[in-house]
């Protein structure tokens, strides 16, 4: 017992730095593997509040950007009124069901603290479970995808980006009419993103509009992605590797929509009933 | 004692606010990401207490990691820094000899700028080596990290350089 003590207090420094370590890479492995979002994060009183003074400054430099986007916006959402059509496109009838009621409803949020420099990126937003936002909600910029909520608090909620390793979504490329394979980042450039698993067999070629899939059950379906911006293959796989020019600018970002599906409710019974994720 | 404590927080808080009301919002390219925050761990005078050191950088780290919602990526590198300079001050370099010629930390006053760049080289790439391990998080992109936290090391160092510089202007 003494010798142990004696031990311990010999070499009590790197005790203590091998406490810290663990500590802070527990969180770093919580995150990876369990996907549980970090003890500390902006969703705290005091980080936010240094945040938002931070966005109230960044953002005056993105106004213009800001709304140009929130133009363009208005102008997709002016030629889909209903009035613009003679009969309603695919896109009217997806976002509602038979009898005729919404099937999303859409929160929207101001950013108040973002990252675009690490390999596993998140966005603050300033709506939380006070206003209705639950975890694994969609989130959405105007231009495009934005990413998917994590982790709420009383007004405030955490996004997990899409420019982050956890990030996972289904693709859709309208012109080769192809929908499987999936979206993820490979932690490089902040606005390119990758598409995997898409057959080398298909016939895809840069320019071509990346969306979200209708088989996707967190984002609706039509979302923009962005533009393929090269096809390339290595030698011996099956798959094409694809770059994809993001059309949402996250080092611009300054408003969000949160989707809310309406039948979630029922989509999560039937997915637990067959010990289904997802 | 106490009142320079004091204004080893105040500089801390300041190089931390800097980097990230500053430094972070400037794309610098996908493989130069410098931290110059770290330097007041380099300004910490040889006196104090090993796990004051140790625990205030630790601090600095978990600070900054709640700030950019890093988990305890700051945290474990600050650190892994600070345990290497202490190790460092203690095991290689002769602190009381470097005390005696009126040192309180390591400058490039002392001896020649080479041996300083070396130290500081050495330890921030000891730092941004464990922090994009942790945030790359994966074997088979260690040359990637590799190369970005050489490349991000050189940036750092040239910018606590000049950081320097505007002190010794004041």
């Amino acid at each position: 017992m003494v010798f142990l003590i004696r031990l311990i207090r010999k070499n009590l420094f790197i005790i203590v730095y091998l406490l810290l370590m663990i500590f802070s890479i527990s969180q770093v492995i919580r995150f990876n593997i369990y996907q549980q979002s970090y003890f500390f994060n902006t969703s705290l009183a005091f980080f936010n509040g240094m945040s938002r003074l931070k966005t109230s400054v960044t953002d005056y430099f993105k106004l213009a950007d800001v709304n140009k986007a929130l133009a363009e916006e208005n102008r997709l959402l002016r030629e889909s009124l209903n009035n613009n059509n003679q009969l309603p496109d695919s896109q009217q009838i997806t976002a509602r069901d038979s009898l005729g009621q919404k099937k999303y409803s859409y929160f929207t949020a101001n950013v108040v603290q973002f990252t675009t420099h690490l390999r596993n990126n998140f966005i603050t937003i300033d709506k939380g479970s006070n206003q209705g936002v639950k975890k694994d909600m969609a989130v959405l910029s105007p231009s495009g995808i934005a990413g998917i909520v994590i982790d709420v608090s009383g007004d405030f909620s955490l996004v997990l980006s899409v420019i982050n390793s956890q990030f996972k979504a289904t693709p859709m490329i309208p012109a080769a009419n192809f929908r499987d394979g999936s979206v993820s980042w490979d932690g490089q450039d902040p606005s390119v993103i990758q598409v995997n698993g898409v057959s080398r067999f298909e016939k895809i070629l840069p320019g071509m509009d990346v969306v979200t899939s209708n088989y996707s059950i967190k984002f609706p379906s039509g979302i923009s992605i962005g533009k393929i911006l090269r096809v390339s293959k290595t030698g011996g796989s099956s798959f094409y590797n694809i770059d994809v020019k993001l059309s949402t600018d996250f080092r611009k970002l300054s408003h969000v929509y949160v989707v809310n599906y309406r039948q979630n409710a029922q989509v999560d019974t039937l997915n637990r009933s067959t010990n289904r994720g997802n | 004692m106490a009142i320079d404590l004091l204004k080893y927080l105040f500089g801390a808080i300041l190089v931390i606010l800097v980097q990230f009301f500053l430094i972070q919002e400037i794309n610098f390219g996908s493989w130069l990401k410098p931290m110059p925050y770290i330097m007041f761990i380099f300004l910490l005078p040889f006196t104090y207490n090993r796990f004051l050191v140790l625990i205030a950088a630790f601090l600095a780290g978990i600070f900054m990691d709640a700030l950019c919602n890093s988990g305890g990526l700051h945290a474990a590198a600050c650190a892994t820094l600070a345990f290497g300079r202490i190790m460092t001050d203690t095991k290689i370099l002769d602190t009381d000899a470097i005390q005696l010629q009126g040192f309180r930390y390591l400058t490039p006053e002392y001896k020649n700028f080479r041996f300083y760049a070396l130290y500081v080289l050495l330890l921030t790439f000891l730092h941004h080596w464990v922090y994009y391990t942790l945030d790359y998080f994966s074997v088979s992109s260690f040359f990637l990290v590799l190369i970005v936290s050489i490349i991000s090391s050189a940036g750092t160092f040239v910018l606590i350089l000049l950081y320097k510089l505007l002190a010794n202007i004041r």
